[in-house]
């Protein structure tokens, strides 16, 4: 029997009931940021620690002598500005293990411990690697069809107008390739969600033993099962915290950017950072929400049928398990969300 | 007998004295006489196809010879063809990049192919000529280029002596690649018709048109008619004279202009109309803008900035003199915006354009009325007097109506002044050419850029400081009164600069001229007024040195350095305080410096700058607190502000808020990518 939890806030207390997987993420971000960002802060000081004519944007904020500092950058060794560009790879490659723990924490109710969260994304690892690779391609093919579609509305739509009403025009084509990307970015969470799911299974393999399941492929089917009977709420509640999120950082931008002519930088520090962890949060509170509606429509179990006298497992399907109830702060394995047969 | 040659000689006479009738009564300016000599005199009837994107005319040309010498050929542009890939323009576009489009793709579109043809040509008393054009190439000698004609006369036309043309052409416009052409059902009709060249200094002037070249021409008259679309609202230069609804579903509408050099026309079934009156000096002025429909806050802005512009430029170098100015919005996306021609210049703006980039280029383009359109310099061979001093004097102006350092951008949060643009404009290319090369012998288009704008207003400001406000704008006047209407050249313009200079006392007289050897592109000739500012003119102008004074160390330290340093709120110890200050680059300027003590004390000092570096030494009871070379901040040419001072205590906050938004930027970046997983 499946259930129909509120998506929006049983993701939203799942979420805060494992915040340190959202704090661990920004710390992160935050701190790699920061790491690469020392060689150019040192060569901003070399250059203009001891000058007065930094007073003009310590006390203000003046676009020209902020362009003058990015020239005298550029003719520098370069390498200050390049080592920034570190932070997004190495950013993604921690993802690659946060996520699947926070997602195992999330189905478990285990606690988001910075060990726990690791130990799980190193078990997940390459199963996500694979799924983002999968993505990848369906991103691609798709987007890129419809991006060049775009090209097509955004010159069609150039040729025979201009202004205001053009520009709404064209950015409808983008919102509209906003639109499927989020779509497709919620299957694939889903598909992640239920990934983590099946690998709190064991199956018996060919030594006899039993393994977790680490097939994505049999993530794909029961993911795209539960998006299509809740292709509403699903995407709903996706896009909606997508816009949450990104409003958010606009908002916190903006407000940042009225702070930028203050002699202090911790305002804008404050506020940009504020706007960069409500987004995060967003983006686990989608997660927390494609959890419920995972654990509201899980996996049918598989059922071994073991004939004594003929040595062949057959695997069928039964009906669907009653889904694994998440106490908040249950110890892990009481929930029964691991099939040993 | 061409078909021109059946119109009788008095009938003709009637014709071509018309305009000149009519500029007695000043139709077009708010002088009771003419203002310029007038060389030429055009009558042009013209039918635009506008969907084609083409144009049909008849031009009657009246060209008085008043050069003193006998005339045997006449070139004209044909600027037009220059929108062809075989062409000059096209070739430099392509391999050493253009101001407007860049055209670095290996293919050229048909819809930018543009051309101009001229099927007939004759002239009175001297027959058909049109066998006898023959394209030429003065420049590069590429015959394939085709803006240059040169028609050979059967005889001479003798000085003093009149010749009128007959011409029939073709023009095709291009999508716009620069500054004319076509974009959406919006056509600019810039440099659209046969031009004769400029005889001056003993020869004919008529270059090629080349990618970061603009105009030359002489004054004249100019009667236009266009037949267009009844839908369409047209902008040209002069004042309109007459409109007239046809039969076929178009209107005829007629222009005249006087003491003009050019005339352009903008065509555009959306533009709607913003009118202002400016009382000049002379006259009432009439602003008159034609913005799109799409940009509603374009109309008032325009007029605005215009309104201000004229009465700045009246007030500082001198009246404008004709009737009209009108401003032309072009669409976006094409590139035609930010171009002037006479009485009319399109501006450059957007549906939602937050900063004063509308304004800027606005008043850029409305200066010209008066640094090409009036001072009518060769923009081939000295674009530095027009697109320079105009630069310069955009500066000026702007930071009059919007403030010095917020005259691009103003906001709470942040700022941006124009004279920093275009110094920073100028710091991207210093040193490859000097300003006075010709247009199109620069390195490439960003070297033609920085340095004919950037660094030529920089420069003037800077000289500005050397010898004052006041008198730079009573030398910006004297030049500008003195050369309106005429085609000065690079040492008319700095001469009048050194003879305000000398008699406000802001300057000397030298007894020999001033060491210009090894400067590149010095001229050889002895200036008329050889005075205190060519050091400065030479390595600034002629010269391609770059200007880099420096903080190159402060410290301070007990002179009794070997005892223990004096404790106590009354301890008195005398420090020595030593401040190196270091020439990098080859410019040499006198600077001057100001050195600040813990007690308050500010010194000035000057410095010659001829060495590479120079110490300087004080004992204080106070150590240096910072040391600064131009504390005024009005050595603009100055390559590098931040090695200008020094300051003993460090201030974190600056790179630590650039520190910030970069790390900011880095986490946002890096969340968004992370869509992925």
């Amino acid at each position: 029997m499946s259930q129909q939890r509120n998506i929006l806030t049983g993701g939203l207390s799942l979420t805060l009931r494992n915040w340190p997987a959202v704090a661990w993420t920004w710390f992160f971000n935050l701190a790699l940021a920061w790491l690469f960002t020392m060689p150019l802060q040192k060569q901003l000081n070399v250059l203009m620690a001891h000058s007065l004519a930094s007073a003009r944007l310590t006390s203000g904020f003046d676009l020209s002598t902020l362009a003058e500092v990015s020239m005298r950058l550029s003719k520098g060794p370069g390498a200050a500005t390049m080592s920034g560009y570190f932070t997004t790879p190495f950013y993604l490659a921690v993802y690659f293990l946060i996520v699947p723990g926070t997602l195992y924490s999330y189905q478990t109710g285990e606690p988001a411990r910075l060990l726990t969260l690791l130990r799980a994304g190193v078990d997940h690892f390459w199963r996500f690697v694979r799924i983002t690779l999968v993505s990848t391609v369906a991103f691609a093919a798709v987007l890129g069809g419809l991006s060049a579609l775009q090209n097509l509305w955004a010159t069609y739509i150039d040729n025979i107008m201009v202004g205001r009403k053009e520009f709404l025009l064209e950015e409808s084509g983008l919102v509209l390739i906003g639109l499927v990307a989020a779509l497709l970015r919620a299957y694939f969470d889903l598909v992640q969600v239920y990934t983590v799911s099946l690998g709190q299974m064991t199956l018996p393999g060919e030594d006899g033993k039993t393994h977790p399941e680490r097939q994505i492929r049999r993530a794909f089917k029961p993911a795209w099962r539960a998006y299509r009977s809740n292709f509403f709420r699903v995407n709903l509640t996706f896009v909606f915290l997508t816009l949450l999120g990104l409003g958010a950082v606009v908002f916190t931008a903006r407000m940042a950017m009225h702070s930028l002519a203050q002699p202090r930088v911790w305002p804008m520090f404050l506020l940009a950072q504020l706007g960069l962890f409500l987004m995060l949060l967003t983006r686990f509170w989608q997660r927390g929400a494609e959890t419920i509606l995972v654990l509201d429509n899980p996996i049918p179990a598989p059922v071994v049928v073991v004939e004594p006298l003929i040595a062949e497992v057959i695997v069928v399907e039964s009906e669907p398990l009653e889904a694994p109830p998440v106490e908040p702060g249950a110890a892990p394995g009481e929930e029964g969300t691991s099939f040993s047969i | 007998m061409s078909r021109f040659g059946a119109v009788s000689s008095t009938i003709l006479a009637a014709l071509l004295l018309a305009p000149l009738a009519a500029s007695a009564q000043s139709i077009a300016t708010n002088s009771p006489t003419p203002l310029s000599t007038r060389v030429t005199s055009y009558q042009i009837d013209a039918r635009l196809d506008t969907d084609k994107k083409s144009l049909d005319a008849t031009e009657t040309l009246t060209y008085k010879n008043l050069t003193g010498q006998p005339l045997t050929s006449m070139p004209f542009h044909l600027y037009l063809n220059a929108f062809r890939p075989q062409s000059s323009f096209t070739s430099e576009t392509h391999f050493t990049g253009g101001i407007r489009d860049s055209e670095k793709e290996n293919e050229y579109p048909d819809e930018k192919i543009g051309g101009i043809s001229i099927s007939k040509i004759a002239a009175d008393g001297y027959g058909d000529l049109t066998a006898a054009m023959r394209f030429t190439a003065p420049d590069d000698g590429n015959m394939q280029d085709h803006t240059v004609t040169e028609i050979a006369l059967p005889h001479p036309l003798a000085p003093g002596e009149t010749i009128t043309f007959h011409l029939a052409f073709h023009d095709q416009f291009p999508l716009s690649i620069a500054r004319n052409g076509w974009k959406r059902d919006f056509i600019m009709g810039g440099q659209w018709y046969p031009k004769p060249g400029v005889f001056w200094h003993g020869a004919w002037n008529c270059h090629q048109y080349h990618s970061t070249t603009e105009f030359f021409s002489d004054f004249g008259t100019f009667t236009v008619h266009l037949t267009v679309p009844q839908r369409y609202v047209v902008g040209a230069s002069g004042v309109p004279i007459s409109s007239a609804s046809n039969s076929d579903g178009t209107k005829t509408l007629g222009f005249y202009g006087e003491d003009i050099g050019d005339f352009a026309f903008a065509a555009s079934p959306h533009f709607t109309v913003t009118d202002g009156i400016y009382n000049s000096s002379m006259g009432p002025v009439k602003v008159h803008v034609l913005a799109l429909a799409a940009h509603p806050k374009a109309g008032p802005r325009y007029l605005d900035i215009i309104e201000k512009t004229l009465a700045e430029f009246d007030r500082r170098y001198g009246p404008y003199p004709y009737k009209i100015v009108t401003v032309i919005d072009p669409e976006p996306g094409s590139e035609i915006g930010g171009m002037e021609y006479p009485t009319l210049f399109t501006g450059d703006t957007s549906w939602y354009e937050p900063s004063y980039i509308t304004e800027m280029t606005a008043e850029h383009e409305f200066g010209h009325q008066y640094w090409y359109g009036m001072v009518a310099t060769n923009e081939f061979e000295d674009a530095w007097l027009d697109e320079g001093i105009n630069s310069y004097t955009e500066v000026n102006v702007m930071s009059s109506i919007l403030g010095r350092d917020t005259s691009l951008f103003n906001r709470p949060y942040a700022n941006a002044g124009d004279y920093e643009a275009q110094r920073l404009e100028y710091a991207l290319a210093p040193d490859y050419d000097p300003v006075t090369r010709w247009a199109f012998k620069f390195r490439n288009s960003n070297s033609y850029g920085g340095v004919t704008y950037g660094k030529t207003a920089t420069l003037l400001a800077t000289l500005e400081s050397l010898i004052g406000r006041d008198t730079m704008d009573e030398a910006m006047h004297v030049y500008f009164m003195k050369f309106r209407f005429t085609h000065p050249t690079t040492e008319d313009f700095l001469r009048t600069i050194e003879q305000v200079a000398v008699e406000r006392g802001r300057a000397t007289v030298l007894p020999v001229a001033a060491p210009c050897a090894g400067v590149t592109g010095c001229v050889a000739d002895v200036p008329a007024v050889n005075s205190s500012l060519r050091p400065f003119i030479n390595q600034a102008v002629y010269g391609t040195q770059v200007l880099d004074y420096a903080i190159d160390g402060v410290s301070a330290g007990p002179v009794e350095w070997w005892k223990p340093e004096s404790k106590g709120k009354d301890a008195k110890t005398a420090y020595l305080n030593t401040i190196y200050l270091r020439r990098k680059g080859d410019f040499v300027l006198p600077v001057t410096v100001e050195i600040v003590f813990a007690d308050g004390t500010r010194l000035r000092e000057q410095w010659d700058g001829v060495d590479r570096w120079k110490k300087l030494t004080y004992v204080r009871n106070a150590k240096v607190v910072s040391a600064e070379i131009d504390p005024d901040h009005v050595v603009l040419l100055d390559l590098d502000f931040f090695n200008n001072s020094y300051t003993t205590k460090s201030h974190s906050v600056p790179a630590l808020k650039l520190s910030n938004i970069w790390a900011s930027m880095q986490q946002l970046i890096a969340q968004m990518s992370a869509w992925i997983i």
